[in-house]
């Protein structure tokens, strides 16, 4: 028994050693897990949208939001890291290439943490994510205690994102934003509208009267909401509230202290 | 007036345009966003799964847009008949938007859960679109027109629909927009049979369609089974078209133009219109797909864009040239 084991182990020690070298990403997401895993000398493609962190911008491009196969086949990879719910058809061609993909599934914060896990796996840098990992989940921790007061349990701040303008298109619930809005301690309260990110009117604003609106910068001009309504209106960095990668976090401490601080 | 081309002038042009196709689809292999050596060209993957069938389809697709604008212009007798106009591009968005919002996968004898759905839905539509016009055994042309745009409309609304209540807007509008972008070998052997067979049956029925164009009672004068025949070239135009639209999304522009681009040079006798036609629909498709792989490298521009883009201003530069040249 032990004699296969160690057969086992030393056969399977080379296999866990070989760590990939030439690696694609395909989308911005996948970039900012793999810089933040510290595998950014070992990424040798990224898309043009990959703007985090800013050296990755000095990769070579493979494409935009749809991958340009001849690119990402030139480069020779050794694993191309894609989003499994964002890009079915471009796993598919991959996959039809031959190439070695890894289609991380990343819906919301716990779906990150997955993902980072898997991703560190495959890369052989378990050590860096479980690390990474550990910091997401303690400062995550550190945002809810004061939150979870129980008075905030009993009224959470009632919330609305707001990802489009003209028309109004608002994050519904099952999204990745509505997974942060939670986390930070409030109250989606377009969670229970029909589809994933339903259109609302403006009379439906001003009936619904959410505490406050959190706006992906760059939706929405200054000034345009804050007269609307009595609501404080929180602009977040589009990137960090809209990837699913490590800087999710950020946007979680962001909204909570915001909410915090702006107490109604 | 004296006829202005002869058969011999239309059999040269074929002959040159052909070449010109042939020279193109060459180029076209040694173009892309990676540049290769001709040394390592002939080794490369980039070159046997990317290029080469990308290249092959993007010239299937051509003729499969193309013909059935000869077909359905000269059956329907109105210019402004495309391949889409009796509901196959609304059918096809519909079942590619279904395959896509649901993420369905599964394959049938190789092909994913988007064309098939795109390809089975464009036939249904038509199918639609067919039995709504007709009337009496008999099927009114005016009718067949007006049902297919109208049934286009629903279901562009049922489109709209289903991108509102799932939210997977972009994924849908890339597929509206169309690409080439997914060519690959399976695809190439998808349509080819329907390539062939379109264009066999087209030829086949040239004098019918050369008839019609003179009006019904005087093509029934002259002995043609109107019914049968606009039976036969609708269906012919709607397998191709469902099959283009199944494997590149919409690609406007091809089925309209070409026809009357090729009308202008050489006249209405189907015997030319149509090989010609293929032949240019797979010409313009060939470099248009090749502006779309490089223009904005290492990004694609959707091709049905650049089509409109580059076309539609030729086109309208011909149109003004023969006019005035004619007066």
């Amino acid at each position: 028994m032990t004699a296969v084991t160690i057969l086992f182990l030393l056969l399977a020690a080379p296999l866990a050693g070989a760590s990939p070298q030439r690696i694609v990403s395909g989308i911005p997401s996948a970039t900012e897990m793999l810089f933040a895993l510290g595998l950014g000398d070992q990424v040798v493609g990224v898309t043009t949208n990959c703007n985090y962190p800013p050296e990755a911008q000095n990769k070579p491009k493979v494409g935009g939001f749809t991958l340009n196969l001849e690119r990402v086949v030139a480069l020779k990879p050794d694993l191309v890291v894609l989003q499994a719910d964002a890009q079915p058809r471009e796993i598919e061609r991959c996959r039809k290439m031959k190439l070695p993909v890894l289609a991380l599934e990343a819906r919301s914060i716990d779906g990150v943490i997955v993902a980072l896990r898997q991703l560190g796996n495959a890369t052989g840098r378990d050590r860096a994510a479980a690390e990474l990992i550990g910091t997401m989940h303690r400062r995550l921790s550190a945002v809810t205690p004061r939150l979870w007061g129980l008075q905030l349990v009993l009224q959470r701040p009632r919330v609305l994102a707001v990802v489009g303008w003209e028309p109004l298109i608002v994050a519904g619930g099952g999204t990745f934003i509505d997974d942060i809005l939670r986390r930070a301690g409030a109250e989606n309260i377009a969670a229970g509208a029909r589809g994933a990110y339903p259109q609302f009117s403006r009379e439906q604003l001003l009936n619904i009267r959410p505490d406050y609106i959190i706006v992906p910068e760059g939706t929405v001009r200054r000034g345009e909401l804050e007269g609307a309504g009595k609501w404080a209106v929180l602009y977040v960095d589009r990137d960090i509230i809209s990837r699913p990668g490590p800087r999710v976090v950020e946007a979680v401490e962001t909204i909570a202290r915001f909410i915090n601080e702006k107490k109604i | 007036m004296k006829r202005k081309y002869s058969k011999q002038q239309s059999l040269i042009a074929i002959l040159v345009l052909t070449l010109v196709l042939l020279l193109a689809m060459a180029l076209s292999l040694l173009l892309g966003s990676v540049m290769l050596s001709p040394a390592e060209l002939f080794k490369s993957e980039i070159f046997w799964q990317l290029r080469l069938p990308r290249v092959i389809l993007s010239a299937l697709v051509g003729l499969l847009l193309a013909v059935p604008g000869v077909i359905l212009q000269g059956v329907l007798r109105n210019p402004l008949a495309d391949p889409y106009i009796l509901g196959v591009s609304a059918g096809g968005g519909i079942g590619a938007a279904v395959a896509i919002a649901f993420g369905l996968s599964f394959t049938v004898f190789g092909m994913s859960p988007i064309p098939l759905l795109a390809f089975a839905c464009s036939l249904l539509a038509v199918y639609v679109v067919y039995k709504l016009a007709e009337i009496g055994g008999k099927t009114v042309p005016e009718t067949l027109v007006l049902a297919g745009v109208a049934l286009s409309s629903f279901c562009a609304a049922v489109l709209s629909l289903i991108v509102v209540v799932t939210g997977n807007l972009q994924a849908i509008y890339f597929w509206l927009l169309g690409s080439l972008a997914a060519a690959s070998w399976s695809n190439v052997l998808t349509v080819l049979p329907y390539a062939l067979l379109g264009i066999g049956v087209a030829f086949f029925y040239s004098k019918e369609l050369n008839a019609l164009l003179l009006g019904e009672d005087m093509a029934q004068t002259l002995g043609v089974d109107v019914e049968q025949s606009r039976f036969v070239l609708i269906g012919a135009a709607s397998l191709m078209t469902a099959a283009a639209v199944s494997v590149s999304g919409l690609i406007g522009f091809v089925g309209l133009i070409v026809p009357h681009w090729v009308r202008l040079l050489i006249g209405p006798n189907h015997r030319y219109l149509l090989p010609l036609s293929a032949l240019s629909g797979m010409l313009l498709l060939v470099v248009a797909d090749v502006l779309a792989r490089t223009i904005l490298s290492p990004q694609e521009v959707p091709i049905g864009i650049v089509m409109s883009l580059v076309g539609a201003p030729f086109f309208l530069y011909l149109l003004r040239r023969r006019r005035t040249e004619g007066r």
